[in-house]
Parts: structure tokens; C-alpha cells; sequence
């Protein structure tokens, strides 16, 4: 092949290897989420409240034990499994009963979950129990949001401020 | 069936390589160079890498705003800079991916050389967390978008109690130390590995090529050059965590996993993935390859020259004490798990020389399969055969453009497991005593020897930059060198032709017409 014939066929090879890169580099563009829709994430980390009360420990009882760990009262270590529910627009959407981690379920529950809706008003219930030793839902909110095309709306659970706390 | 589907393919890749061949040239073809261009591509990751650290900020609020000035403020160096930093990433991705099919279509991953393939799997991954790792610390919504789906990708994994993708809840839940965190990783940890991993891959075979022609290096890098001036990168909107990303523009080449995980799930994709990975590093077994019988020393021949040893591409023989009370110093060893019986060694041994007083003709190494006595047997009986004008012997490799078909057009003709099995003095022979008027030495192309380096050697040794060389004495008139893929086949009967007729105004050799007597050839090399 003859030195300009090679030449200009060189540069056709980088000239696609280049046109190449550089279109895939950065396209086709993708649709993660489609227009007109938005997303809402429930997502906390909140440690159920103690399965029982502190009892009293006997003098006797006391005396058995070591003398490092003679202490006046006996809690228990486990934690209240976490019910939480979820309602969109009047529907249930998520209803999901939460472990304690850790080997002496002692540790803090976490939920982590995503919905895509579309993009406007929504009507949103949460209720969450956290105690074994109550009745019913020890934490509720209901609320009316507006949520624009692309927005996330994140329900969280922080109990210093007062319960369920939306995050915009 | 799947031999069928081997050389279909092989042959679709051939006819593809000889086009580049034709266009850059036998010693520059990007496809010979495949592992050393990936490699020289990471070379420019690295260096305008280093550029773009310095003056980035590993914070929240820091890293977008420092990508952006370097790209607008500094566009004339920080802008090309980071535009190679990423056009050179995406091409070395597509050598690293052709470099892959093109030695799984080559069959050049089962047998012995398994563990260049196995080793090379984990380097996939370790390129791919790369990338991933480098979107990430832009900071804006793509890496938002990758940050989010990795984060919930690692916590489907059951060793996470915190979910990772807490952190990214909201503004405040982000930490500085994350984008620490990333920069260990894409900056250090990652690299470190990565470099080791391919310390590993390469471990194995003697005299790697890590290093593309400069040609090839000259040209890709003006290429991503212009690119990167023609389209430079630009980062999408700053991140918002109180948005979610809708249209993205996706470096598809590092971050096609991510759309895949949005439409099949978490789980699916790990499941997927994980098989895929095993099922890679499986291949060299699926099926495994018939073990053909490596390399014999025989003591007796070995004068601990060393030059087999030298020769050998897969570092598959060694030199250690005279183990036998002989005089020499040394005796060469094979390790059978290394070699690939390539009969290179043989080729390089001096006692390989048809000279020889003794019938048998055993040599220092020779292939149990095609001994150099075999050899000899067939130059004879092609020469023999040989009818028609100029009688040309033809010697080429079993991976090349098929030699033996030309025996129908009268022509003789030898076909070796390679072609840097073939002996000078072989070369020699041939043409003594009127055997041959000339000798065609053929096989895979320059740069792309089935076993590596065969016809390298093979030149080197006829140019006299190599023991053994080919002796003073043989006329190059009647020497002619011209390799041909396996596609070439009417391109080589082209060159004999055309050798044939250069041959008839030198006229026939006859015999004892090369002066000398026909000395022991690989005595005198030896010394």
C-alpha cells in the first residue's frame, strides 16, 4: 500500500476508534427517571425501646455474682421489634416488621425503601410501633405533600424531632 | 461444533487484521498490540491523573466546584487534561475488552497459558471499580446517580447493618469524609491493586509487551488529543440530593451496569455478575485442552548454551549445575506446567544441525512429536516432491497461512508447530548439494506470533542479530522471508512466485556450489 494510501487510512482507523469513545463516552443519554415523576424514600435508623423493665436484684442473687458485676438492678438487653406501615394515597404500600441487629437484638432497625410516583399532591400516612409492651401504633403522622417532577422526598424517623420527619 | 465456531471467528478476525495490517503496517498493528496498548493508555490515566489531583478538593462542596474550575477556568490544560483522563479510560477499556476476545478467539488462554487469562479476570473488575470510583468524585448527578445505585448494590450484601445508602438520604447526612473515603480509592487502593494485577498477569510469560510501537502510542495519543479538544468533558449539574437524576448522559463504557441494575434489580445483577466472573475465570477449563508432551532434554546434546533457555517466551526452561560430571558448566531444565510446546527451544539448540555425522540426529531439546530428525526427513521428502521450475522449499507454522497446501501446486513444503522451531542450518541444508534453489521461511505475522515470539526470533536469527545465526555462507539471494496470516495464503504463492523468477536469473544451485565443506554447523556455532 502506498505512503499516502496508508496514511489516510490510519486516520480513518483513529478517526473511528476516536468518533467511537467519544459518542459512547457520554450517549445515548439515559432515562433513569422518567419525567413527571418523583421519588419518595422511607428511610430510618431507629433502635426499638427495651423488651422489659429493670428488676431489682437480690442480695443473694447479688452475691452469686462476680464481684465486677454486683450491680442493683437486672435490665434486659433486647429491643422491641419495629412495625412500620406506610400508606400512599390511602393505599398501604410498605407494611414491614424490623429486627433489631446484633446478636442480642440489641441494635438498632433500619429500613431503607424507594417508590416512584408521579409528580403532584400526595397523601401520606406513616405509623410505627417500637415497644412490645404497648398497644398499637406508638408513633403516627399524616400528611398532604406536593412533590414537583424529579424531587425526593424522604420520610425519616428521628425521634428528637418529635417522630416521622419529612426531608425535602 | 464449537472448533467450527473457533475458526470462523478466527478467520472473520484474520481477514479484520490483515486490513490493518495493510494500513499501519505489520509491526504496528493495534491489534498485535492489544495488552501493551491498554497499558499505555492507563500510562496517560496515570500522568494527567496526577494533574487533576492537585487541584482537586476531596469535600462535598469542594470537589464539583474544583472539577468545574479546572474544566471552564483552566480549559486549555485542565479541561484537556481531564478530557484525556477520561477518552484515555474508555479506550483502554475497548483494548482491554478486544484484547480479551481476541485471545479467547486466538485460543491463546487454555492449557498452559490458563493463567494469563485467570489472572486477567480480576483486573475487569479492579478497571471497571476504577472508573465507577472516578465518576464518583466529580460530584455532580451522575455521580449522585452511581454513588445512590452502588450504595444499594453493596447493601443488598447481608454484611452491612448500616445501610450505605443512608449517607445519601440528604445534604446533611453527607459526609466530607466519604469523598476521603473515594479518593483512597480511585487514587491509591485501587491502582495499587491494579498494578499488582497486572504484575501478575504478565508474571508468567518472558519478555511481556508492555510497551506499544511509538507509532501507535504517537498516534492514539494525538487522537485522544483532538478529541478531547473536539469534545471535551463536562460534568452534568452539581449534585442535589433532594432530587433525583432523570436524564443522564452515561459513560457507557464503565457505567452500563447501572441501567441494567435499574431494570432487573440488585440481586439479579450480583447473581449475574458473579456467574459471569466464574464462569470467565472457568473457560481455560471449558473444555480443557489436550496436553501435548513438552519439551525432552536430552544431556547428552546440552552443552548449557543457554540459548533455549534465552528463547523460550513462556520462561518454561532455566539453567542449573551440570548435574551429569560433563564439562560444561551448565545444564538447562524444563518446568512441563510452563511449557507450551512451541518447539522454539528446539530451534535455538546448536546440536540441531543436519551436519551431523551421528544418523540419529538427537539434540540438546527437541519436541517428542516433531523432533529435528523428523524435520530433516520431511525437507528431504518435500524436496523430493518438488516439481516445476525453481525448486523452492517453503518452511511455515501450523497457525500461519497453510504451507502444506502448496505441495499441490508442486511446491515443497514444511508446516512446524511455529516457525522459530526451524534451525538455520536446516536453511543451510536446503540448499546444498542442488536440494533447493531457494528457501521461503513463512508463519504468523510480525508482532502476532502464535506463541509469541517465534518469528521474531526467527528473523533475528537470519539477520544474525540471534544465536544461532544463519552462516555467512548461504547466499540471501535465495533466502526470502515473508509472513503470512492464516488468510494469506494467496498472498505467500504471490512472493514464491515471484522468488522463483528472481531465483531462475541466479540460476541452479548444484551440488557443493555453496563453498565449504559441509561443516558441523552447530559445533561451530557453539563456539
Amino acid at each position: 500500500m502506498s505512503k499516502p494510501l496508508s496514511y489516510l487510512g490510519q486516520f480513518i482507523a483513529y478517526f473511528l476508534l476516536m468518533a467511537f469513545v467519544g459518542y459512547f463516552a457520554t450517549a445515548p443519554a439515559y432515562t433513569h427517571l422518567a419525567s413527571d415523576t418523583a421519588v419518595i424514600k422511607v428511610s430510618f435508623a431507629h433502635a426499638g425501646k427495651i423488651i422489659g423493665e429493670c428488676r431489682e436484684i437480690s442480695e443473694t442473687q447479688r452475691k452469686r455474682l462476680p464481684p465486677g458485676a454486683r450491680v442493683p438492678m437486672e435490665c434486659p438487653r433486647e429491643r422491641s421489634n419495629i412495625t412500620i406501615e406506610f400508606d400512599l394515597d390511602g393505599e398501604t404500600v410498605l407494611s414491614r416488621v424490623l429486627e433489631p441487629t446484633g446478636l442480642s437484638r440489641d441494635g438498632t432497625a433500619y429500613m431503607y425503601e424507594s417508590f416512584i410516583v408521579p409528580a403532584g399532591t400526595h397523601r401520606l400516612a406513616m405509623r410505627m410501633r417500637d415497644d412490645v409492651r404497648t398497644k398499637g401504633f406508638d408513633h403516627e403522622k399524616e400528611t398532604q405533600v406536593e412533590l414537583a417532577s424529579g424531587r425526593m422526598l424522604v420520610v425519616d424517623f428521628i425521634p428528637e424531632r418529635g417522630g416521622f420527619v419529612l426531608i425535602r | 461444533m464449537a472448533t467450527t465456531l473457533r475458526q470462523v471467528s478466527q478467520h472473520a478476525l484474520t481477514r479484520i487484521e490483515d486490513q490493518f495490517t495493510r494500513v499501519f503496517g505489520k509491526g504496528c498493528n493495534p491489534f498485535f498490540h492489544l495488552g501493551a496498548l491498554t497499558i499505555y493508555f492507563f500510562w496517560i490515566v496515570l500522568i494527567s491523573g496526577i494533574y487533576l489531583f492537585a487541584f482537586f478538593e476531596t469535600s462535598v462542596f469542594g470537589a464539583f466546584q474544583s472539577v468545574e474550575r479546572l474544566t471552564h477556568d483552566q480549559w486549555w490544560l485542565g479541561g484537556v487534561m481531564r478530557s484525556l483522563h477520561r477518552y484515555a479510560s474508555d479506550a483502554a477499556v475497548v483494548t482491554m475488552m478486544l484484547h480479551l476476545i481476541r485471545e479467547f478467539v486466538r485460543d491463546r488462554y487454555r492449557g498452559v497459558r490458563w493463567y494469563s487469562w485467570f489472572t486477567g479476570v480480576p483486573l475487569l473488575w479492579m478497571v471497571f471499580l476504577l472508573g465507577i470510583t472516578g465518576y464518583w468524585l466529580v460530584w455532580d448527578m451522575l455521580a449522585q446517580y452511581i454513588a445512590l445505585l452502588s450504595a444499594e448494590y453493596m447493601d443488598w450484601l447481608p454484611i452491612f447493618t448500616d445501610p450505605i445508602a443512608r449517607n445519601f438520604i440528604s445534604q446533611e447526612a453527607l459526609s466530607d469524609r466519604f469523598f476521603t473515603l473515594m479518593g483512597f480509592l480511585h487514587l491509591i487502593g485501587i491502582p495499587l491493586f491494579l498494578v499488582f494485577g497486572i504484575w501478575f498477569h504478565v508474571m508468567r510469560i518472558a519478555m511481556p509487551n508492555i510497551n506499544p510501537p511509538r507509532p501507535l502510542m504517537a498516534g492514539t495519543l494525538a487522537a485522544l488529543l483532538v478529541l478531547s479538544l473536539v469534545k471535551p468533558a463536562v460534568s452534568h449539574e452539581i449534585a442535589d440530593l433532594a432530587a433525583v437524576p432523570q436524564e443522564l448522559s452515561l459513560d457507557w463504557f464503565y457505567l452500563f451496569i447501572y441501567p441494567v441494575i435499574d431494570l432487573i434489580g440488585v440481586g439479579p445483577v450480583w447473581l449475574l455478575l458473579t456467574v459471569l466472573t466464574f464462569l470467565l475465570m472457568a473457560f481455560p477449563w471449558l473444555p480443557r485442552k489436550k496436553p501435548e508432551p513438552t519439551a525432552k532434554i536430552d544431556l547428552e546434546h546440552c552443552s548449557g548454551c543457554t540459548w533455549c533457555a534465552n528463547d523460550c517466551p513462556y520462561g518454561a526452561l532455566t539453567m542449573r549445575p551440570r548435574s551429569d560430571g560433563r564439562a560444561h558448566k551448565q545444564e538447562v531444565v524444563i518446568d512441563p506446567d510452563l511449557c507450551v510446546s512451541c518447539g522454539i527451544c528446539a530451534g535455538s539448540c546448536p546440536s540441531a544441525t543436519p551436519f551431523r555425522k551421528s544418523e540419529d540426529l538427537g539434540t540438546g531439546i527437541e519436541m517428542p512429536q516433531f523432533s529435528f530428525r523428523r524435520l530433516r526427513d520431511e525437507t528431504d521428502a518435500a524436496l523430493a516432491s518438488a516439481r516445476g521450475g525453481a525448486r523452492v522449499i517453503v518452511y511455515g507454522c501450523d497457525h500461519a497461512a497453510e504451507v502444506k497446501r502448496l505441495s499441490e501446486q508442486g511446491i515443497a513444503a514444511v508446516s512446524m508447530p511455529c516457525t522459530g522451531m526451524l534451525p538455520p542450518s536446516l536453511i543451510d541444508y536446503a540448499l546444498r548439494d542442488g536440494r533447493a534453489d531457494g528457501v521461503v521461511v513463512t508463519g504468523c505475522c510480525e508482532g502476532d506470533c502464535q506463541h509469541r515470539l517465534g518469528n521474531t526470533w526467527m528473523e533475528q536469527r537470519l539477520t544474525g542479530e540471534r544465536p544461532p545465526q544463519l552462516r555467512g555462507r548461504v547466499d540471501r539471494d535465495r533466502l526470502r522471508v515473508h509472513w503470512a496470516s492464516v488468510t494469506d495464503l494467496a498472498g505467500l504463492t504471490q512472493e514464491i512466485e515471484s522468488f522463483g523468477e528472481a531465483l531462475g536469473s541466479l540460476g541452479k544451485t548444484s551440488a557443493g556450489a555453496a563453498d565449504g565443506a559441509p561443516a558441523q554447523q552447530g559445533e561451530e556455532a557453539r563456539t
